[in-house]
């Protein structure tokens, strides 16, 4: 079997080199999943080795994504089934793309039931997904098996969708990069919804230049970064210190440090706004939900995180809702002006808390502790209400190597930019 | 959906408000679920200064990005 690069960027060099062909690194790529499966319970479905891929950027890579995305004469099972067949099933607009630009796609991940989970904890799933940085930690959700496939080496970018977090939180819990795309950048056709409003399609990857290459694929018309190798991003921080424990706080600090942004008292601060953002986010998702899932919550037959997503929509006032959806636009203007005036990229934390222990955010656990599932989301939803791309990256390990993740956000459509403070930032910690 | 809610929320009220949504809806809960959907209305109700002047918000995005 192949030896495969350890980047999509190596394996796309190595094929155009013809220093491995086509059939050869599927094969090798394909041969990943039963063993990284075995030890890390990320797949719902392999699916078969294609006969033939277009010719195009990403020919002879296949990709594996989160089981919410519709596939050609395949229904996804979002969690809570292992997908059907489905004759007048299409591919998501997104997954289209992909195979478009020549991917093959090797498999279908686990994730949180309808996407309703800040941890990859599944009743439907006979085995609990493992984190491959370390088994008795915590995998996020509710992309949960694109981060741990990624994390594991099964593939090199995932995609998943994120709508109070769900990218962004399985990336920094497996320590990948994990990028929420611009809401509305990405067509939502052939995603299995939650909250239209806050919804959205992101990518998850072991490396910043792997996810560039497929971003420009889903989204060509993007801006790149310049292209200038003196060029730097301006920075700007709001760490929120009295909201991080000890040990995030130390870190994230220590990394603005060393990008030579000394951390005063107004970086060190809270972010404007964070608690109204973040009701206003969770008002949209809550309502949102409930209208989706009436039938289940009337019929009784959703998951439980579902549930308890979708049920306090039923209660929450029409003009709350159309309040914060009308709100939206001008808290987004306001962040602007305060945060990227000056600056291209705002850094923020991704988690407030050292990465816990699996059995602390297993709500079926002896050890389960509410408080810690909760912190998991507390950095997250405000983004998505703002419709800004964020991207969590790891920037450090804790006491017990577990990753410390920080989280970049920057003006709308500007995912480039993340991606280049991403690249830059990893090879300078590679000096 | 329930359009009122003109009074600051106590817990009662917005247990109230639970009971009668759920119920117009034909959604049965147990206690458990409508305590924590009243608590929700309890940290969700809009402060009375949270007004913001409506907007487009997909242009707002663009304008944003273009800035």
């Amino acid at each position: 079997m192949a030896e495969l690069p350890a980047t999509l960027l190596g394996l796309r060099a190595a094929i155009r080199e013809r220093r491995i062909s086509v059939a050869e690194a599927l094969a090798a790529q394909f041969a990943r999943i039963d063993p990284i499966n075995a030890r890390s319970h990320c797949v719902v479905n392999a699916l078969p080795r294609p006969e033939t891929t277009r010719a195009g950027p990403l020919t002879g890579i296949a990709l594996a994504h989160k089981d919410i995305f519709s596939l050609q004469s395949r229904a996804p099972g979002c969690g809570v089934h292992s997908g059907r067949e489905d004759a007048a099933s299409r591919p998501a607009v997104v997954i289209a793309a992909l195979q478009q630009a020549g991917a093959a796609q090797s498999a279908t991940l686990v994730m949180a039931p309808l996407a309703c989970g800040a941890t990859g904890e599944n009743a439907n799933s006979a085995q609990r997904v493992i984190n491959p940085t370390d088994a008795t930690a915590a995998v996020g959700g509710s992309s949960s098996g694109s981060a741990v496939a990624v994390a594991a080496g099964l593939c090199y970018v995932s995609l998943g969708t994120d709508t109070a977090g769900s990218v962004r939180i399985p990336a920094a819990t497996c320590g990948v990069i994990g990028l929420k795309t611009t809401a509305g950048l990405l067509g939502a056709e052939g995603v299995m919804p939650l909250s239209p409003s806050l919804d959205t399609v992101g990518l998850l990857a072991r490396s910043a230049p792997d996810a560039a290459a497929v971003l420009r694929v889903l989204a060509p018309q993007l801006r790149e970064a310049p292209g200038d190798a003196h060029w730097a991003p301006r920075l700007g921080a709001r760490l929120s210190i009295k909201s991080l424990d000890d040990e995030v706080a130390g870190a994230l600090s220590a990394f603005c440090e060393a990008l030579g942004l000394a951390p005063g008292a107004d970086e060190q601060g809270e972010i404007a706004a964070h608690a109204e953002l973040t009701r206003l986010a969770d008002t949209l998702l809550h309502v949102e939900a409930s209208r989706l899932h009436r039938g289940g919550l009337q019929q009784q037959d959703l998951p439980d995180g579902a549930r308890a997503v979708a049920l306090p929509g039923v209660a929450i006032p029409d003009a709350w809702h159309n309040a914060a959806k009308a709100a939206r636009a001008q808290h987004a203007r306001d962040f602007a002006a305060r945060y990227f005036r000056d600056s291209d990229i705002l850094l923020v934390p991704a988690l407030p808390e050292a990465l816990p222990d699996w059995d602390a955010v297993d709500t079926r656990s002896t050890g389960f502790a509410p408080r810690r599932l909760l912190a998991l989301h507390r950095f997250m939803g405000f983004v998505n209400y703002l419709g800004f791309p964020a991207l969590v990256l790891p920037v450090a390990q804790d006491r017990r190597g577990r990753p410390i993740c920080m989280q970049a956000l920057a003006r709308p459509f500007h995912e480039h930019t993340l991606l280049r403070f991403a690249i830059d930032f990893t090879h300078a910690r590679a000096r | 959906m329930n359009d009122a809610a003109a009074k600051k929320l106590d817990l009662a009220l917005a247990g109230r408000m639970v009971d009668a949504a759920l119920g117009a809806a034909q959604i049965s809960a147990d206690e458990r679920q409508r305590l924590a959907c009243a608590k929700a209305l309890l940290r969700l109700e809009p402060a009375p200064d949270a007004k913001r002047k409506p907007g487009d918000f997909a242009k707002a995005l663009q304008d944003i990005g273009l800035g």
